[in-house]
């Protein structure tokens, strides 16, 4: 119990208080702004910690970040402008929400979820730490590979409309995730030797591009003008969010533990998690209609899973100095300079100073409920501006958006180019959902498949070997082949009642 | 209001970051410097440059801004720093990768497009193996590689033709074997490939001791030998090439300030002396020990002759193992 | 633009991969193995092609009116097909002469102009030009250190 008590007289002090509201502020503006990320958030930090204690250090950088996932959904949810991949998930139903009048309803339920997520998962962070960061350092690409192709299929569940459409979509993402020379072989491809392309289409531009710009085209050329968005619903941001609890107590759950699980492992992390928990989300829904269209349900379970996610991706970090994420890799950086070195012993060396970091995880999910009220309170008036005003404005914010990311103006055309391509795309009911999966997902089901092939020797049963992959790759095969024998079962049935 | 409170707030806190000393007297330099960053934010170039940005700072008296210009294993950082004005606004970490992309045929960008500041650091290469591996020295490691046909042994820790390759594959050469006796696994930096070979999935990682320093002192990862001539100040355990297997080989990538070709000598000389002053201040010494990156100095005229040289050894390495164009 | 039939996609998609399959001819595997930078755009190829095959043959069921694409009604606009060109002359706009003017009068005068050809009134127009391009940029190259384009005239502003 001293240990708690040292750990709590380091954290509450005015000062550390101060740096931990200050931060969260920060984080909060840096990631409702699409194009930064928690990464530049914490990139940003990082000169102002040289100068302080280790645990106000460190507790800037958590604040920061997890405030700058949930900020992420308030654009998506007001502008369509998903701020971080992470949000990316849902941000069809936020959106949709609120263009009927319920956008308190979405983020309250992205915000109050999304600390609910930061919980759990700092809660697991607390007590099972050395447990969990033992089974993440047991997987190897074999382990990754199948689950991408799990991933993958969650490309199903996240097509809201025609298998043919979602599979075009899917089939774009992928092949933009092969342009450059970021794959196992180092071979430029489709770059046509120019520097730019050579780096890869870059991700946040051509998503800001894809959903936002798009977005803008549409409303520019929408032939009867947008109805108006009816103010506030009377529901408040706080008070449906009890009623979703108790609605989707299982949803909560679940995501927080995917969450928290893909998290952990270093070659997962937020984005995956907020795609997958979705997915599973409409998966075990009663009502998979509705997904898409304005739902909270997904919401609520992606929204747990990506907070969760953020953690997760310190246990890693914290036992074994292994970065999950560019985040903790900065962290681990500034961990090493404040002399606390990551590893097993930090839990016997500094104990009181990783409570302390504990009890900042709990602090800053608490936090983010009232400054995140604030910022939705805060940002509501856009929705009142004529879309004149609007359109532009949203448009120079994606384009210094898509310039801050690589500080290129090769941003800003990739931008363009992907915004002509959604606006074609869902002009022609092609959704653009599975295409952001699959620019994820490709990249990480190359990698992943080329080196254990090169570590096979080419021997395809080579990932069946080792013991998790050949888990993992038997249920994998088992949830692909589970629909198929079901349709066969089915067709069967339908012969005999014909005969 | 409320948004203007959260900015006003923001604000505030970011003062901190960019309040800086009275200007200096002289012309150059009356705004801000851009510091550009070919590798990711998180990365250790990526640290190294912000400790180097923030001691700059202190010593030029304006901000001094780092900028992450990734992507194309890092041919689209160096060339923006090689295609800016030069005028001294903007400057850059490079990277050992300029000794070797021009040989990939990536890029038509040498070492001759830049004007060298300085190096300011410097880390030897290292072999590494998991402690589960059966080999607990380097000797031991080597003669398993010897016997086992080629293609045995794989090893990781940088992308395909990335410069740890090049070291494990001059570190075979060095003893008369084939280039790939063991097979490259590519991966995307030395901290995949490190957790890789925790998790079984390969047998060697050759990338610098530093990174692999908290999973070294979590034992989990034994340090068989450095790819220096003397031993490591950090790794004290880890005995060189020459003392556990004879060999002569060894490799060391290094970061240096550069500036774009055609520099005004006045200004370099500023900038140059800045850097060493940085170089030296305690504030830089802690980080980089604490980092458990190698400090190396070597000003201007010097880090152009170490970079020429590095140049030439790793093309005809490259040649031999079949990773040039 | 235009709408497409399920015919038309099953076309193109087949066509984009036989092209993805043209274009990966030539990435060779890598040293000593069978896979390379070839195998994954070789993978995304085939996909598309027996995509597109099954969406054509799927849509001969329906031929008549598989092929024939609809234009999109804005398009016949010549109010909206307008709007809809005038956002991507801002962004064009801002690409082609940010570098020479800088960011400030750059996004101003794109704002402005897309504002005006967006029907807003003048007084309201010029203003949310001024204040967004005074918000962003103080926001941005300030407080978030984002390098964007100087200009010298109004290096004063900072």
């Amino acid at each position: 119990m001293l240990i708690f008590e040292q750990a709590a007289a380091l954290v509450f002090q005015p000062y550390v208080l101060g740096v931990i509201l200050a931060s969260a502020a920060f984080g909060m503006l840096v990631g409702a702004i699409p194009g930064l990320t928690a990464t530049m958030a914490t990139a940003l930090l990082v000169p102002m910690t040289f100068f302080m204690d280790p645990v106000p250090a460190i507790a800037a950088i958590v604040t920061a970040t997890a405030m700058a996932i949930f900020a992420g959904d308030i654009p998506a949810a007001l502008l369509r402008m998903p701020g971080t991949p992470a949000n990316a998930a849902y941000v069809d139903d936020a959106y949709k929400m609120t263009q009927s009048g319920r956008g308190d309803e979405a983020l309250g339920a992205a915000l109050v979820f999304s600390a609910i997520g930061g919980l759990f998962g700092a809660i697991v962070l607390m007590t099972v730490s050395p447990t969990l960061a033992e089974i993440a350092l047991k997987f190897s690409s074999e382990e990754y590979f199948w689950l991408v192709l799990l991933g993958l299929s969650c490309a199903v569940f996240v097509n809201p409309g025609s298998p043919t459409r979602g599979l075009i979509s899917l089939l774009i993402g992928l092949f933009v995730a092969t342009i450059g020379m970021e794959n196992p072989s180092g071979e430029p491809r489709f770059s046509f030797g120019n520097i730019e392309l050579m780096a890869g289409i870059q991700f946040i531009p051509a998503m800001i591009g894809l959903f936002a710009v798009s977005e803008v085209l549409r409303t520019v050329t929408a032939t009867s003008p947008r109805q108006k968005i009816q103010r506030s619903d009377g529901g408040g941001i706080f008070k449906t969010q009890w009623k979703n609890l108790k609605q989707y107590p299982v949803q909560t759950v679940r995501g927080s533990i995917t969450g928290t699980a893909l998290g952990i492992l270093p070659g997962a992390g937020a984005d995956i998690a907020a795609w997958i928990s979705y997915a599973i989300s409409k998966r075990f829904s009663k009502h998979k209609a509705k997904f898409g269209t304005g739902h909270v349900e997904g919401l609520v379970e992606a929204g747990a899973s990506n907070n969760s996610a953020v953690s997760g991706a310190w246990i890693p970090a914290l036992v074994f100095g292994i970065p999950g994420d560019s985040i903790t890799a900065i962290v681990i950086g500034v961990l090493y300079i404040k002399g606390i070195n990551p590893g097993p012993t930090i839990f016997i060396n500094d104990p009181q100073t990783v409570y302390a970091i504990f009890m900042v995880f709990i602090l800053a999910n608490l936090i983010m409920l009232p400054l995140g009220w604030l910022a939705i309170r805060g940002a509501r008036p856009i929705l009142s501006i004529p879309p004149s005003i609007l359109m532009p404005m949203i448009l120079i914010f994606c384009i210094v958006g898509s310039f801050a990311i690589a500080n290129s103006m090769a941003g800003i055309v990739m931008m363009l180019v992907f915004g002509i391509i959604g606006f074609f795309m869902e002009e022609n009911d092609i959704p653009i959902a599975p295409a952001i999966l699959g620019m994820v997902l490709g990249p990480m089901l190359e990698q992943n498949f080329i080196t254990s092939m090169i570590k096979g020797d080419g021997n395809i049963l080579h990932f069946f070997e080792r013991p998790i992959a050949g888990g993992l790759g038997f249920f994998t095969i088992l949830i692909w082949l589970f629909p198929l024998a079901m349709l066969l079962l089915r067709r069967r049935k339908k012969a005999s009642f014909a005969t | 209001m409320l948004r203007r409170t959260l900015l006003c707030t923001a604000l505030a806190f970011a003062s901190a970051a960019v309040t800086v000393p009275a200007m200096a007297q002289s012309a150059y330099p009356e705004r801000p410097i851009q510091l550009i960053v070919p590798w990711n934010a998180g990365g250790g170039t990526d640290a190294v440059a912000r400790i180097i940005g923030t001691m700059l700072q202190q010593e030029l008296g304006v901000p001094v801004n780092v900028v992450n210009r990734t992507g194309g294993s890092g041919v689209v950082g160096h060339s923006a720093i090689a295609t800016a004005k030069p005028d001294g606004y903007t400057i850059g970490i490079v990277t050992i990768e300029i000794d070797m992309m021009h040989w990939q045929g990536l890029t038509e960008l040498t070492y001759k497009d830049f004007d060298f500041l300085a190096m300011v650091n410097a880390d030897p290469g290292g072999v590494m193996v998991s402690v589960d591996s059966p080999f607990k020295t380097l000797p031991e490691l080597l003669t398993a590689i010897k016997e086992k046909p080629a293609g045995t042994f794989k090893a990781s820790g940088t992308g395909q033709g990335g410069i740890w390759h090049l070291g494990l594959a001059g570190w075979m050469m060095s003893h008369g074997l084939k280039p790939d006796q063991v097979t490259w696994v590519p991966s995307q930096g030395a901290a995949p490939g490190i957790t890789d070979m925790v998790a079984g999935g390969v047998d060697l990682v050759p990338t610098s001791l530093a990174e692999g320093r908290s999973m070294i002192d979590a034992k989990r990862v034994n340090a068989l030998g450095s790819m220096s001539p003397e031993r490591q100040e950090l790794f004290p355990d880890a005995p060189t090439l020459k003392e556990a297997v004879d060999s002569d080989w060894t490799l060391a990538v290094w970061r240096t300030v550069a500036a774009p070709k055609g520099l005004p000598e006045d200004v370099a000389a500023k900038l140059g002396a800045a850097l060493e002053k940085a170089y030296n201040s305690p504030e830089y010494k802690k980080f980089m020990n604490e980092r458990g990156f190698g400090m190396r100095w070597a000003d201007g005229k010097e880090a152009t002759r170490i970079v020429a040289e590095d140049d030439e050894t790793l093309g005809k390495i490259m040649k031999e193992a079949g990773l040039a164009k | 633009m235009i709408k497409l039939s399920e015919l038309h996609l099953g076309v193109l998609t087949a066509f984009g991969g036989i092209a993805l399959l043209l274009a990966s001819a030539h990435f060779g595997p890598l040293p000593g193995q069978a896979y390379g930078a070839g195998t994954m755009p070789r993978l995304i190829g085939w996909c598309a092609i027996l995509l597109g095959a099954f969406m054509i043959f799927a849509s001969f069921r329906q031929l008549p009116e598989m092929l024939k694409p609809h234009l999109a009604a804005w398009v016949r606009t010549p109010r909206l097909a307008g709007a809809a060109l005038a956002t991507i002359a801002v962004v064009v706009f801002y690409i082609l002469a940010s570098e020479a003017l800088g960011f400030i009068p750059t996004s101003f005068i794109g704002l402005l102009g897309l504002m005006l050809a967006l029907r807003a009134h003048l007084l309201t127009a010029v203003l949310a030009s001024a204040v967004t391009t005074l918000v962003v940029y103080y926001g941005f190259s300030r407080l978030l250190m984002v390098p964007l384009p100087r200009t010298e005239f109004l290096s004063f502003l900072g």
